[in-house]
């Protein structure tokens, strides 16, 4: 299955929606698309993936490339809305202990707002 | 300017017939004709490796067959009865024998055409013969690149550790198993002391020549840094911060350390952003996870992560398993529909509580292929990993 990557604004912050599965073969496409929404320097991103099926180690790794990248250009960067399996693969990396992981895309735009 | 009109190089006559003979004198003021009795004398005329004849004329179409099996490119015209089975290259003008006067008007249409087949199949062999060469160097590249893998496979084969049997307290085992010729997963066992044995699986992001090379040199760092320090969380703080250095991004590892202390018989162990091991006890039913706070190696300096340290007393018969996600994320539609069932967890420690009085050996062997069992695969689709290790009572072993 592939992955999809749609993008749309929140007022300043820009969301980008995964769904399908985010793994080794496809994890260029979003790391190509996350340097390119850093230069437009929005004020957060969220990373939303309530219709993210499935991630692999690779997936993961491009997360962590996403949030360091954004970090180092001063935007916060969020995770959202992710489904079990994808939620256990973040806890096992214990990556959720330095990203912001929130349960639904309305609270991570809540968190970045306030 | 008048176009300029293609001319054959040489037209072939072969008969001895009168109209062959006025066939000569209505080509022969436009273009170099040779006359001929029959085609055996033709052939043996020509000069082997010479232009071909652009053009013969004959009576018979299996003697112009047969002349075309030498040259064929030369176009064949038949002026016989005999019906001729024509194709590109031979064409069947009977009404020559009647009419040979009017040989230039049917000859130059014919002769164009044929030309600009040529000229046409020419350029394709061109094409092709690039094609094939481009061909054979993109197999040369490909045996290159089989044989490098084939040395990359043989360097982390010797980097694994040779043998397992390091401490006559522990019957070790490891099964692994790369997705490619090479993988980002590695196991090592390591003499710390002389009462404290080292004991390690790790999974680099990825797979492939790139995740091993990673893994390679995880493993060396391992092995430099795991020797002088006792305390497993010390260690991977160390490795952390070189990983950290020269990680590249977006990729980073994952690990279970653990240090078996022979006098003590006590268990020290790291969990660094890795599935948690498993505890068996000997006689009892509950599998224990062994975990500890600790992220993936080589993405946050140590200074910003902390990495914590677990201990547990083992008895004899006692048994751990570490293994690599692999294992955990196998399902049934691989690449397909990753939304579809995976192995889990749960499925795992239910295959290791089933094998829970096998050998070790067999009890790693069974587990592995319960996992492919499950997912219908003769392979995994990660590079896959499981280490198994028991304490042994001495006295238990030495009468065993």
């Amino acid at each position: 299955m592939s992955l999809q990557i749609e993008l749309s604004t929140s007022g300043a912050v820009q969301v980008v929606t995964l769904a399908g599965t985010l793994e080794s073969s496809n994890v260029s496409k979003l790391k190509q698309q996350l340097e390119e929404l850093v230069k437009e320097t929005p004020s957060g991103i969220v990373l939303s993936l309530e219709d993210l099926d499935f991630l692999d180690s690779s997936g993961i790794g491009i997360i962590l490339f996403g949030s360091k990248l954004s970090l180092s250009h001063r935007i916060p960067f969020l995770l959202s809305g992710p489904n079990e399996v994808v939620r256990q693969t973040i806890a096992l990396t214990q990556i959720d202990r330095f990203l912001q992981v929130t349960p639904s895309l309305e609270v991570a735009l809540e968190r970045l707002a306030s | 300017m008048s176009p300029q009109f293609p001319k054959p190089n040489l037209i072939l006559l072969v008969g001895s017939t009168p109209e062959f003979l006025i066939l000569e004198q209505q080509l022969g003021h436009l273009f170099t004709v040779e006359l001929y009795q029959e085609v055996e004398e033709v052939l043996s005329t020509l000069q082997p490796g010479g232009a071909s004849p652009e053009i013969i004329i004959g009576r018979s179409g299996e003697e112009l067959r047969r002349f075309q099996d030498k040259y064929p490119e030369t176009l064949a015209i038949c002026i016989g009865d005999e019906e001729a089975q024509e194709d590109l290259n031979l064409i069947q003008f009977s009404f020559l024998q009647e009419h040979p006067d009017q040989i230039l008007e049917h000859l130059f249409p014919v002769f164009l055409k044929h030309h600009e087949l040529l000229q046409e199949n020419r350029r394709m062999n061109g094409h092709l013969e690039m094609v094939e060469m481009l061909n054979e160097h993109l197999i040369s590249l490909q045996k290159q690149s089989r044989y490098d893998l084939e040395q990359a496979r043989v360097a982390q084969e010797l980097l694994l550790p040779h043998s397992l049997n390091i401490s006559e307290h522990l019957q070790i085992q490891a099964e692994f198993i790369p997705m490619d010729e090479v993988g980002g997963d590695f196991y090592d066992v390591l003499r710390l002391n002389d009462h404290l044995i080292g004991m390690v699986v790790a999974d680099v992001t990825g797979h492939g020549l790139s995740a091993s090379m990673i893994a390679m040199m995880l493993r060396l760092t391992f092995r430099q840094v795991g020797g002088s320090h006792s305390s497993t969380q010390e260690a991977i703080s160390r490795i952390n911060d070189t990983l950290n250095d020269y990680m590249p991004p977006g990729r980073f590892a994952s690990l279970f350390y653990m240090v078996f202390d022979e006098q003590t018989h006590e268990l020290t162990y790291t969990c660094a952003g890795h599935p948690p091991a498993y505890l068996i006890r000997k006689g009892d039913d509950e599998i224990i996870s062994l975990s500890t706070e600790g992220v993936v190696l080589g993405v946050l300096p140590s200074d910003v992560v902390q990495y914590g340290e677990g201990k547990v007393l083992l008895n004899p018969g006692d048994r751990i398993l570490i293994y690599t996600d692999a294992l955990l994320e196998t399902n049934p539609a691989w690449g397909k529909n990753r939304s579809s069932e995976l192995f889990g967890e749960p499925r795992l420690r239910k295959t290791l509580f089933s094998l829970r009085n096998e050998s070790l050996s067999s009890m790693t062997q069974k587990i592995m292929q319960s996992v492919l069992n499950f997912a219908g695969k003769d392979r995994f689709d990660d590079d896959a990993t499981l280490m198994g290790v028991e304490v042994h009572a001495l006295e238990q072993k030495e009468a065993s």
